[in-house]
């Protein structure tokens, strides 16, 4: 069982306050590892890394909508990513519709070692009420992982709580690179104005109406109609988690994304908070499947297993560089990191507009493709239901028959969503079938 | 134990089944007795107990149809099968699969006799096992159906057996001190005999904290400092729970009543585990009470610039007005300077000031950096540029379909201030709005609106935000000018409107689209250039300003040149429309004079009680129309004065009914009496809230009062006199300089 052997603590000195942050089992680049050590250290901005650690624990505490289950909040631990000279915090919220990820950039970190590899990390209650006295001023020593566990016993240390990493946070993990890699930057704030934008912003019961933000003048105002121009916010209560850190915030990108979706960049001291929203109030990135049919492309699929030996846990993936390491084209290049991303290798950094290495510590290309539309896929073909009709597929499902042309279907889902959340198991059991890859590359 | 004796060698999962078939519950649990004190093998019992739920089901049914034919005074007997269930649970199942298996929602008995075998089974466990039993079992969910009191029960009985401490679940803690019967049920129950008599007593009351379950303790809040005192809560531990559950995201109530209990028991700020990070750290994330209290502790914490850079932007973030001007009161200390260094203030105060639009708050800012000797800001800043939303509609237009107001769900109803606001139905009514705005223009919207606002039933705040997302939807050059006349409208009213100021700041935000060439109306104008520097005052001078294209202070200048607004509309000579009065009451004329009891009810109805204004105020009309004499002060001041003892005539009310029927053709008859209200009111020792309201809406129409009615009664003319600044003495300076007028003023056009 993935447990964490001691818990997390924040405890003061007089001479420095120690944070000590448990890890479960771990990828790392010599496999998966139990309890590593990624990171000891000192931090910059003390105040800033543990504000942007609570952020990040809130969003994996909350749920934003609630479907008559908000009294069963979640409280899953954050993942972390070790990449050398940075460390990536990130959860999702109990919905699956927000995103947050708190980096903790080289500046600000002071005189540490950091490691490779992703984990998770206990951030219990005790840790949480001791982080928000954290105060700029202490020398904070930072340690991911714990060093002395080498040398204590086992049986008085192992604490039985059972690290959840559940499948939808990993299909999350997936969809939010390729989601976030073709978002376009919609506006830029700074200083005060961030501080404005927060305070306009209607609170209230999560996940909070649906506004549209639009710049008049020198002020920002929230619309309830879509104006050309202007950014969606889907629910704006899904951003509560950002008053944590705005009050560090020295500038804020939005980003903003296909179906509504948007990017929320807030620059502090030494890192970055970054809060992803769905496409709606009501919808989980777990869900939307967009990325299904990468997983059913081999020639994807060989491209990413060659780039995956020369990522090397890096921090900023080039991909022009790797085309030569690799000796692959751009396209394949391209193809071969949206597999990767669709089988949760890798993460995408909006301010840098590059991909990461990051490894999940489960079998997550098993999660995935235990992913229900791909595994009723599989039985359409076993069952042998797709045939070819002339230019068409047609695919028997379980009430009707149905046509199937490129990435489009004749089934109710199909025509309801018209590919916006992903492809129908008709659509993906052709593409299995045929290896279609029209339209994923384009 | 003779019934385990006699089962020893045959109990079985067939044997079981029969007990529960027939309900026989002593005898069952006399066999879990026996296997428990035998520790005779029960693993099938316990393996079918655990899978077969369906068995249970099927009698449990059973059980409440038989309750049913038995009579409704049977339900609550029903569900002994449920029971005998969690009575093998307890009695064969490890401690954490027993309190998980067990179907809470299912448990529908009420009898504590069928309660009890349950109950002496977990007393006969192992301490472990109750205790491990206990902890789980008290963080269990429970439905919204039923089984919460049969959870407390179990969990206490099982605490009780080895006195046990204070279990964590959230169930327990939130439920525990509530009624045995209904532990929902919180309010009024607690008293501080029965905290100090509770064995849980303190760990409770600080988990229920720590939890988010504050809000139960307000009976406590009074008695809270003899709780302390006498040692049955411990100050350090009281407080340390309070900082501990603002850091955790509680609800907004909860995190009220935290306020209300560190308030009561005064938490000094070096009490404040974690100072100046902690504080801001909550601020920024929790209620504005929260932030409201916190804020003074953080301000005497300031050290270094750093610190106040900090504070500001947290303020600067949150909506609440009042914060900002604590925050901006304090820069302005000599002590404050000292600590943080005058740069630091000067940042704190442009942190402050950037992006806001309140006219007023902007004046205080202003204030203060030319006290502090910094760099003006208001005048320095370059006049925004237009953006062509007036020339470039984006949506609205008459090929869009924008739908149709709902039946309820519209902006009519929207705009009532008694309605109830549905957030998430705003984008259909604001659809609704703009199809009725393309399809038949701005002008039934703005009667609409002037018609409510005479009615005092227009919600300005909601009026704003509506024409805002028409302003942005494409509708400037449609909605602006409609708004201006509404606002026009509203500054004719005999007092500043709520929201008023709100409606101003809009107009003014959008002011620079607008084509050159566009003035203040009259009574707005008026208003900019009026003495004084209420709200709506201010905003009304920045609307002038950014309309005339300059700054605010050369605005000003330019508006004390406007004249007097005041036209004579001729309002006394009018009578009233035959379609707005009644059938006078048959029982309130006595001959030609009032029937005083009547009138009373009369009064009584005027302001709305007993289903609405309207017969009331149709009336007075009907009255003022056709014997307007009746309506002598003589007899109808004595009932109405005392139907506002009663507490049935509030002034608010009754100002908003009196210009109603002044609007119509009520003025000559109604004056009179409405003076000797006034006067009535001004003499009592304690003025009654709305009395400046009264006078200000009297101030209104005294221009249209021929001189000889405008005599100025001796209690009015003596407030007037006294010394004091309250709004009731303004308004009867303003209502006798109004009364004491000589200049007529000029007639109104057509």
């Amino acid at each position: 069982m993935n447990t964490y052997a001691v818990e997390s603590t924040l405890t003061k000195a007089p001479d420095r306050v120690g944070l000590s942050l448990a890890t479960a089992l771990a990828a790392t680049p010599h496999g998966f590892v139990d309890h590593p050590v990624f990171f000891t250290g000192f931090l910059a901005r003390p105040d800033v890394a543990a504000a942007g650690l609570l952020a990040v624990a809130d969003v994996a505490g909350a749920r934003y909508a609630d479907a008559g289950l908000m009294k069963r909040l979640a409280n899953l631990d954050p993942l972390v990513t070790a990449s050398g000279d940075r460390l990536r915090f990130e959860s999702f919220s109990a919905c699956n519709g927000v995103h947050a990820r708190f980096d903790l950039l080289a500046s600000g970190i002071e005189a540490a070692e950091v490691g490779f590899g992703t984990t998770n990390v206990d951030i219990n209650q005790p840790l949480r009420n001791a982080l928000t006295r954290v105060s700029r001023t202490e020398l904070l020593h930072l340690a991911v992982g714990h060093e002395s566990l080498t040398a204590s016993s086992p049986q008085e240390t192992h604490i039985e709580e059972k690290v959840g990493l559940p499948d939808r946070w990993v299909r999350g993990c997936a969809e939010i690179p390729a989601l976030t890699s073709r978002m376009t930057q919609a506006l830029t704030l700074e200083g005060p104005a961030i501080a404005q934008l927060m305070r306009e912003l209607p609170s209230g019961t999560p996940p909070g109406p649906v506004l549209y933000l639009v710049a008049i003048g020198r002020t920002l105002r929230l619309t309830p109609h879509r104006i050309p121009g202007s950014i969606p916010i889907t629910g704006t209560s899904r951003l509560a988690s950002a008053a944590r850190i705005t009050r560090f915030a020295t500038s804020l990108t939005i980003y903003s994304g296909a179906n509504d979706t948007s990017g929320w960049v807030f620059t502090v001291p030494g890192g970055r908070l970054t809060l992803v929203l769905s496409a709606g109030p009501y919808r989980g990135f777990s869900g939307e499947g967009g990325l299904l049919i990468l997983l059913a492309d081999p020639d994807a699929a060989e491209s990413g297993e060659r780039l995956l030996r020369e990522l090397c846990w890096s921090p900023e993936i080039d991909p022009s560089r790797l085309a030569t390491s690799a000796g692959l084209s751009d396209d394949q290049v391209h193809a071969g990191l949206a597999w990767l991303s669709a089988s949760g290798r890798v993460g995408y950094d909006l301010s840098e507009a590059a991909y990461f290495h990051r490894e999940l510590p489960v079998e997550a290309d098993a999660v995935l493709r235990r992913s229900p539309r791909l595994r009723g896929a599989r039985r359409l073909i076993e069952r042998n239901a797709v045939t070819t009709a002339g230019a068409h597929w047609s695919v028997r499902g379980n009430n009707d028959t149905y046509q199937v042309s490129r990435q489009e279907c004749s089934c109710p889902w199909g025509r309801e969503y018209k590919g916006s959340r992903g492809p129908c198991k008709h659509v993906l059991a052709v593409a299995i079938l045929t290896n279609d890859q029209v339209g994923v590359r384009a | 134990m003779a019934g385990g004796r006699l089962l020893a060698a045959s109990v079985g999962v067939e044997e079981v089944k029969d007990l529960v078939r027939v309900r026989d519950v002593d005898r069952l649990a006399a066999v879990l007795e026996w296997i428990r004190a035998e520790k005779a093998p029960a693993e099938a019992i316990r393996a079918w107990v655990l899978k077969d739920r369906r068995f249970f089901d099927v009698l449990g049914a059973r059980e409440i149809e038989e309750a049913r034919e038995g009579g409704h005074d049977q339900w609550y007997s029903c569900g002994v099968t449920e029971w005998m269930r969690v009575m093998c649970l307890i009695a064969l199942c490890p401690p954490v699969e027993a309190a998980r298996a067990i179907r809470w929602g299912k448990i529908i008995d009420r009898r504590p006799e069928v309660w009890e075998p349950s109950a002496l089974l977990v007393e006969a466990q192992p301490r472990a096992w109750v205790e491990t039993f206990t902890s789980v079992t008290s963080g269990i969910r429970v439905p919204e159906r039923g089984g919460l009191s049969e959870l407390m029960f179990l969990v206490r009985r099982g605490l009780d057996a080895y006195d046990l401490p204070c279990p964590d679940g959230a169930t327990f803690v939130e439920y525990h001190l509530g009624p045995e019967w209904d532990p929902k049920a919180m309010r009024g129950v607690l008293d501080p005999d029965r905290v100090r008599a509770d064995r849980f007593v303190p760990d409770i009351v600080y988990r229920k904290i720590r939890l988010g379950f504050a809000a139960q303790l307000q009976d406590l809040e009074e008695s809270l400092p003899g709780l302390l005192a006498d040692g049955t809560l411990e100050r350090a531990a009281l407080i340390e729970s309070c900082l501990e559950s603002l850091t955790v995201a509680t609800r907004p109530g909860s995190q009220r009543s935290v306020v209300k209990l560190v308030s009561r028991i005064s938490l000094a700020t070096e009490e404040i585990a974690g100072g100046l990070p902690y504080i801001t750290g909550v601020m920024a994330t929790r209620d504005g009470m929260v932030a409201a209290y916190l804020l003074p502790h953080a301000i005497t914490l300031l050290e270094a610039p750093s610190d106040l850079d900090e504070l500001a932007r947290v303020i600067a973030s949150r909506k609440e007005r009042k914060q900002k001007q604590v925050l901006l009161k304090a820069l302005r200390t000599p002590e404050l300077q000292r600590r943080v260094g005058l740069e630091a203030v000067r940042e704190a105060v442009d942190i402050l000031a950037a992006g806001q639009e309140d006219s007023s708050f902007l004046s205080a800012i202003d204030k203060v950096r030319r006290d502090l000797g910094f760099d003006a800001g208001l005048e320095s800043q370059p006049l925004p540029q237009p953006l062509g939303l007036w020339i470039v509609p984006t949506n609205l237009s008459p090929t869009r379909d924008w739908g149709r107001s709902g039946t309820y769900h519209n902006w009519r109803n929207y705009l009532l201030r008694a309605s109830y606001e549905y957030p998430e139905l705003f984008e259909c009514v604001s659809d609704g709005f703009f199809g009725d705005i393309v399809r038949e223009g701005p002008a039934p919207f703005v009667a609409q609106c002037v018609q409510m606002r005479r009615d005092g039933h227009l919600a300005i705040n909601r009026l704003v935000r509506l024409l805002e997302s028409g302003f942005l939807a494409g509708g400037l050059s449609v909605l602006w000018p409609a708004a201006l006349m509404i606002a026009e409208d509203a500054a004719t009213a005999g007092k500043t409107l709520a929201g008023m100021p709100d409606l101003l700041r809009l107009l003014a935000r959008y002011a620079h689209e607008v084509p050159d060439g566009c003035a203040l109306p009259p009574h707005l104008a008026a208003l900019a250039a009026a003495p004084g520097g209420t709200k709506a005052q201010m905003e009304a001078r920045t609307l002038g300003a950014a309309l005339a294209r300059v700054p605010v202070n050369n605005f000003v200048a330019q508006a004390a040149g406007v004249s007097d607004p005041r036209r004579l509309r001729g309002l006394w000579d009018v009578r009233a429309r035959p379609e707005d009065c009644s059938w006078i009451d048959q029982y309130l004329l006595f001959g030609s004079s009032i029937a005083p009891a009547r009138w009373e009810f009369l009064m009584y109805r005027f302001v709305g009680n007993n289903g609405g204004p309207d017969w009331g105020r149709s009336q007075i009309l009907a009255l003022s129309s056709t014997y307007p004499a009746a309506i002598d002060p003589r007899a109808t001041l004595a009932p109405t004065l005392s139907c506002m003892d009663q507490g049935y005539l509030p002034l608010a009310a009754l100002v908003v009914s009196l210009g109603y029927v002044f609007e119509r053709g009520a003025l000559r008859a109604m004056w009179p009496l409405s003076v000797e209200i006034a006067a009535a009111v001004c003499d009592r020792p304690r003025k009654p809230n709305g009395l400046a309201h009264l006078l200000n809406t009297l101030s209104g129409y005294a221009h249209e009062v021929p001189a000889e009615h405008r005599s100025v009664p001796g209690p009015i003319a003596a407030l007037a006199a006294e010394r004091g600044s309250s709004k009731s003495h303004e308004a009867a300076r303003k209502l006798v300089q109004a009364l004491q007028a000589t200049e007529a003023p000029a007639m109104a056009s057509a």
